[in-house]
């Protein structure tokens, strides 16, 4: 499935992500269009609301209705890896306001794919 | 864009590939390319990883550097390829270099692919580290500089800024300095 392989690549493996992200841009995917994530937990459902919601909006899209019914993470979930303090402190402090409003951590270039 | 197309598009991804798959790519590229003499081209991001510094498979994207004289001609034989391998036509691109993400470096990198058509260069590990650090666009990103840092053979975050910091954009010097101080303090104190 889609949304699932997005939100799993996102947790798990960077490369893939931004190989999807590359992709959908090469083919004028449109993220105000991605479908709901069916099934999953809240800390998945947080992911990949506020991920879409990140690509939509470097696209100057509108977000996708169904992001509004998706809350926060119920911990704090740092996407760039297992990182030291130093760098979660770093991600906190300069996330994606998207990202930061759903407890969920990146740099704010963060898929921001050529 | 039906959901179909939506369903298509995410579903369809283009090839991820590692060292080996890259040098069977820019053989059959150097094969592409009449033997008139050498193109020169500068890779940098994750290929110049792969190539250089044999540490990872990439996306299948090759940012380069191509010289305006030979850029048209390269381009078009690359993209002439893709099918081949199935990548994607625009595979190798500027297009770090078009969005002035980088500063391309001043002289000749180190030779990683030479036949008599195509030299492929990479940049000295200070240049790739300044490119790295000017922008966390993921964890591969974190991990390459770390790496790179490596290979500096230095300990001290303002010796390692007094050797890249001119290599990175002026639009970006403020960034890279803060990157690079945090990229110290992940190495120095591991999760």
């Amino acid at each position: 499935m889609n949304p699932r392989d997005v939100v799993t690549a996102v947790l798990t493996d960077d490369l893939t992500a931004r190989q999807l992200v590359k992709d959908a841009k090469r083919e004028g995917f449109r993220w105000s269009q991605a479908p709901a994530l069916e099934a999953g937990s809240l800390k998945e459902r947080a992911v990949y609301a506020s991920v879409v919601e990140l690509l939509a909006q470097r696209n100057g899209e509108p977000f996708p209705a169904w992001t509004r019914g998706v809350g926060r993470a119920p911990e704090p979930v740092y996407l760039m890896g297992k990182n030291s303090n130093a760098l979660k402190r770093k991600f906190e402090a300069s996330a994606p306001a998207v990202l930061k409003a759903r407890n969920v951590y990146a740099a704010p270039e963060y898929l921001d794919v050529l | 864009m039906t959901s179909s197309d939506v369903d298509q598009t995410m579903h369809r991804m283009n090839p991820q590939l590692g060292p080996e798959e890259w040098s069977k790519v820019f053989d059959r590229l150097a094969r592409e390319l009449p033997p008139t003499g050498q193109r020169r081209v500068m890779v940098i991001g994750g290929v110049a990883m792969a190539l250089g510094y044999k540490s990872r498979r990439t996306t299948g994207d090759a940012d380069v550097i191509l010289a305006p004289e030979i850029a048209e001609e390269v381009l078009a034989a690359a993209e002439k390829i893709a099918p081949e391998f199935s990548l994607p036509p625009d595979w190798m691109n500027q297009k770090a270099l078009e969005a002035n993400l980088i500063r391309p470096p001043v002289g000749p990198g180190r030779a990683v692919f030479e036949t008599s058509s195509l030299v492929l260069e990479v940049p000295a590990p200070e240049h790739m580290l300044a490119m790295k650090v000017a922008r966390y666009a993921g964890d591969t990103d974190i991990g390459d500089a770390k790496i790179l840092w490596h290979l500096l053979h230095l300990d001290d975050v303002e010796e390692v800024w007094t050797r890249i910091g001119g290599l990175v954009p002026v639009a970006k010097q403020s960034v890279a300095r803060d990157n690079l101080q945090a990229l110290w303090e992940d190495i120095h104190e591991p999760p």
